[in-house]
């Protein structure tokens, strides 16, 4: 040994090699587990998307004193039982991929129900450290737990950490160290099930390691007492892989009934009440209460009995949610501008560097206006996920989602379907997104499918293009007002549609946690923010950018070599601008757009279309707002906006109020935007669901602006 | 040099050295105790085993005599390293036993664990080792398994003697023939149903800030899993906090934490009125 660390014994460089461990952190919801995970990984995190579902895992790397720590954060979960997708991934990853060590995170304040999952990692065989957490906070609440005794009771290392302050990481990960030298916990020397159903579980672990070989793939004790719980996935598992399952399977089942008879209750309940009735003895020894819980009025039950008030609790609901739309779109608007302008200017840039012809048109029109078009929402979406991550994070949410469940129960959604659908009316991107916070996959499913139909704010742009120009002053607010009220009633209809078809099935539970009140910590709002940002980038960076060169190609060939305007006699007494936007309107007619809305004209002439607005539509595939932009040029006026009274003229002009109606009806429904299909598409995780919700809502679209404009015009209104 | 049956010796061996019967369920007894409770009195002893707590008492004394128990300064009974594993073997030995009885020799429940409990404490580690092996050898294969217990099921012995064979004059009658007695085969004790004449008052008729206990939660599948793993079990003290403002859902507070859940679900629980 030539360095200075020759003095060291070899025994200690064995006893200590640089070691490479995998950790899963578990834990209920809102124990503050993503914190402890953020504050140990830092920037090294990644973000994996899990097949067939949703949800979403972290990995990142934590390296100190020579260990390096391979963490996954595990969707919270209040047991092993795989209710729903996030429970179901975290099982999968503790049974099947075996971490070296387990950290459960607890939150201290809740020490009870978090030790029941305690209890089910013991019966798995963890390696567990047992993290508890937020101690400041029970401190606070009176809460003191001796945590030696529970060590010893549990037979596990505990820690406590105050993840917000970042205190007590240095421990937890000392811990994670020595654990993973340690022996396995062994559920049945933490406590058992009695003697009826204890010897059940028993015989049935013994039959499961008696049966050679696969068995051995699952603790078997731990499947032993998932099949007696009931567990479909373990029932099926012991059926099929199992040599000689099926019998072994049979036999307890009968047993079961036979026990569950003589108790006059279900197997499931028996155990849980078991779990329940051990860690009632654990608590009593460990945790010593300075006010007994529930009698003095805590500041969350302060809160709550103001924002849940009988009376009080719908209107302050109502203004929080005017109060985050009003902030979300004052606070964007300048930032958006500001967008904007980069924006133009980076094109203004382009032009001058790239001479001439179909590249700069690429680059330009293409990709710069394509995909800014797309950026250009960024602040809003980031704003709109700041306020909702506070909501989120300091208890809100899930008050919200119990004020307004009954309402939502009876559409057929859930609680917590209100917030995405609201955000909806900012941006359906961020809105799918947020579907996120549902538990229960056909929720999720369901919730999305109705967004599209909220009107979003690049909706805006077309309604106020069209009313002004073709209905009175007077009906113009009702109007508007209409529209959006005809959006959210289809999305009822549809969702109760889809209800009793394609997503039926039982009611999904609300049986819901209702967190105390927390203040979120800065950085854990901005990592918030940063994940879901980075998302939308992303995308606008890879399947938009591959849209918009696709739309600018429709858009601009095949090229006309000569201009009609050219050879008019109205040619020389227009000015040049004049002249740039007349062949502007020639050169899109001529295009593939051009020739794509000629050939649906007689499909759409039934809506009151013509091959103007069919065009106009193709390029609003893009994203809504681009109908305005498309009207303008095939009108030969000019690119146009929202305030142009010149397109407005001429719109007025070419078709009666009755059709204006039909283009703005046809555009709340048909076709969501492509960052839509696209956001779809990656948190459904399938193609099947974005197209069936873009061909669905385009044929319903389709048909309902058919009758209005046939109905109409039977009728005589408006033309 | 034939097998002498009537020799005691080995029995006297066997009490003096090793695990009696009523010790090896003493033992048996403080494990399963300390695991339930924590600890292990001798009065837990007693009640558990239903003896007197002076035999509990003598009991344990002659444990801890054999180093098979300690006990610690408040009087708990704690089990010594080499009380543990006796205990654990024994465990293990009752249900190998039992396995072997029931799944291979098709044994009834009832005698399986009879004859298992009388066995445990005797089975050698080397007969219990063996037996384990002979039970995943075969079970390995579950068509060979049949195949074999159906042989032996229907196995009828030609017996040349016709009821005269040394077996038959011993225990007066064919051991071969002997089948499962249709008496042991007594069915399940009816359930005994608690009295639903009057239907059960549930967690959704409480009014706010009524205190209640539960008493079932009923149901099944996901639901009824959700609810019992959110800590909505037997004997839970549950208050009913508020009702949001459209009148469904509710909030509870259980186990010291807020809940919410729906009245339709909240009828599900069927709950015990707290006085006081």
């Amino acid at each position: 040994m030539s360095d200075g660390t020759s003095m060291i014994p070899p025994a200690a460089t064995i006893a200590a090699p640089p070691q490479v461990l995998s950790v899963a952190l578990v834990g209920n919801p809102n124990s503050g587990k993503t914190s402890i995970f953020n504050a140990l990984t830092g920037s090294s995190q990644r973000v994996a998307n899990y097949p067939g579902v949703t949800v979403e895992v972290a990995h990142g790397v934590c390296r100190r004193d020579g260990c390096e720590l391979q963490l996954v954060d595990l969707p919270g979960t209040y047991s092993l039982t795989a209710n729903s997708p996030e429970e179901r991934i975290a099982r999968e990853w503790l049974v099947r991929r075996r971490p070296d060590v387990i950290v459960q995170v607890v939150d201290a304040a809740n020490l009870e129900r978090s030790l029941y999952l305690t209890m089910q990692l013991a019966e798995l065989g963890a390696r567990l450290v047992l993290d508890l957490n937020m101690m400041d906070e029970a401190a606070a609440r009176g809460i003191g737990i001796d945590t030696e005794k529970l060590a010893q009771r549990l037979g596990v290392e505990v820690v406590t950490t105050v993840a917000s302050r970042g205190e007590g990481l240095e421990a937890l990960v000392a811990a994670v160290g020595r654990t993973a030298q340690s022996r396995p916990m062994r559920g049945e020397e933490l406590f058992d099930y009695g003697s009826d159903l204890g010897r059940l579980i028993d015989k049935l672990a013994w039959r499961l390691r008696l049966t050679n070989g696969r068995a051995a793939a699952l603790p078997a004790r731990w499947a032993a007492i998932k099949f007696i719980e009931g567990d479909a996935e373990i029932q099926y598992w012991l059926r099929n892989a199992i040599p000689g399952g099926g019998g072994i399977a049979n036999k307890t089942l009968l047993e079961m009934e036979r026990l569950g008879g003589q108790n006059n209750q279900s197997m499931e309940a028996m155990i849980a009440e078991a779990r329940y009735g051990a860690l009632a003895g654990v608590i009593t020894e460990t945790v010593v209460s300075a006010t007994p819980v529930g009698q003095h009025p805590t500041p969350t039950s302060r809160i709550d009995a103001i924002v849940m008030h009988r009376w009080l609790g719908m209107p302050i609901f109502l203004a929080l949610m005017v109060a985050l739309f009003q902030f979300v779109f004052t606070m964007g608007e300048p930032l958006m501008g500001a967008i904007e302008l980069g924006i133009g200017a980076l094109a203004t840039l382009v032009t001058a560097l790239v001479p001439d012809g179909p590249l700069r048109s690429l680059l330009v029109d293409g990709i710069i206006h394509g995909v800014g078009g797309v950026i250009v929402f960024l602040p809003n979406i980031v704003l709109l996920f700041m306020a909702i991550g506070l909501l989120e994070r300091c208890g809100y949410m899930a008050r919200a989602a119990f004020l307004v469940d009954r309402l939502m129960h009876k559409i057929g959604l859930h609680g917590r379907s209100l917030m995405p659908l609201v955000t909806g009316f900012g941006c359906s991107v961020p809105a799918i997104m947020a579907t996120r916070t549902l538990e229960h996959e056909r929720d999720r499913l369901a919730t999305m499918m109705a967004i599209p139909l909220m009107s979003c704010s690049a909706r805006l742009p077309i309604y106020t293009l069209l009313i002004p120009a073709f209905i009175p002053l007077a009906w113009r607010g009702v109007t508007l007002f209409l529209i959006y009220l005809i959006g959210i009633l289809l999305a009822i209809v549809l969702v109760k549609l889809l209800r009793v078809t394609l997503l039926a099935g039982e009611p999904t539970p609300f049986v819901m946690e209702l967190p105390p009140y927390r203040l979120p910590t800065p950085r854990a709002v901005l990592m918030d923010i940063w994940q879901k940002s980075a998302l939308y980038l992303r995308k606008a960076g890879t399947i938009i950018l591959a849209i918009s060169i696709v739309l600018w190609v429709a858009n601009s060939y095949p090229q006309k070599p000569l201009f009609d305007v050219d050879a008019s006699a109205a040619a020389a007494s227009m000015s040049a601008e004049e002249l740039e936007t007349a062949r502007q309107g020639e050169a899109l007619a001529y295009s593939i757009s051009g020739r794509l809305g000629r050939a649906m004209e007689p499909v759409f002439a039934p809506l009151g279309f013509d091959w103007r607005i069919c065009t106009a539509f193709i390029g609003a595939l893009a994203a809504k707002e681009v109908l305005v932009a498309q009207l303008g040029i095939v009108n030969a006026l000019g690119e146009g906006d929202g305030g142009s009274p010149r397109l407005r003229r001429v719109l007025a002009e070419r078709y009666p109020p009755l059709a204006g109606f039909c283009i703005m009806l046809f555009s709340l429904i048909a076709a969501p935007c492509m960052a839509t299909v696209a956001v779809v598409r990656r948190e459904s995780n399938s193609w099947r669901w974005p197209l069936l919700q873009f061909t669905g809502l385009t044929l319903l679209a389709y048909f309902l602006t058919m009758a209005v404009y046939q109905t109409g015009r039977a009728l005589g209104w408006g033309i | 040099m034939s097998v002498q049956v009537n020799d005691h010796s080995a029995w006297r061996a066997f009490e003096e050295s090793e695990l009696t019967h009523s010790a090896a369920h003493y033992l048996t007894t403080i494990m399963h105790l300390r695991r339930k409770l924590g600890y292990a009195r001798v009065t837990d002893l007693a009640e558990h085993l239903k003896v007197s707590r002076g035999a509990a008492s003598r009991a344990a004394t002659l444990l801890k005599e054999r180093g098979w128990i300690e006990e610690d300064p408040n009087r708990m009974l704690l089990l010594t390293e080499d009380g543990r594993q006796l205990a654990r073997g024994v465990e293990r030995n009752y249900l190998i036993m039992e396995c072997f009885l029931e799944d291979i020799l098709s044994i009834p429940t009832e005698i399986a664990r009879e004859d298992a409990c009388k066995m445990e404490h005797l089975l050698s580690r080397q007969t219990s080792g063996a037996l384990f092996r002979l039970i995943r050898v075969l079970t390995e294969s579950p068509q060979m398994l049949e195949k074999i217990q159906a042989r032996v099921a229907a196995f009828h012995p030609e017996c040349p003697q016709n009821g005269n064979c040394a077996m038959c004059e011993h225990y007066e009658g064919c051991i071969a023939m002997e089948t499962r007695p249709a008496e042991l085969m007594e069915p399940a004790p009816a359930p005994v149903r608690a009295e639903e004449a009057t239907p059960a008052r549930t967690l959704a008729d409480l009014a706010p800030g009524q205190r209640a206990v539960v008493r079932r939660v009923r149901g099944q599948g996901a639901i009824h899993r959700r609810l019992l793993d959110m800590g909505i079990t037997r004997g839970t003290a549950v208050t009913l906090e508020r009702i949001a403002p459209l009148r469904d859902p509710i909030k509870v507070k259980i186990r010291g934490y807020d809940l919410s859940l729906r009245r339709s679900e909240a009828s599900l629980i069927e709950i015990d009125e707290k006085t006081g």
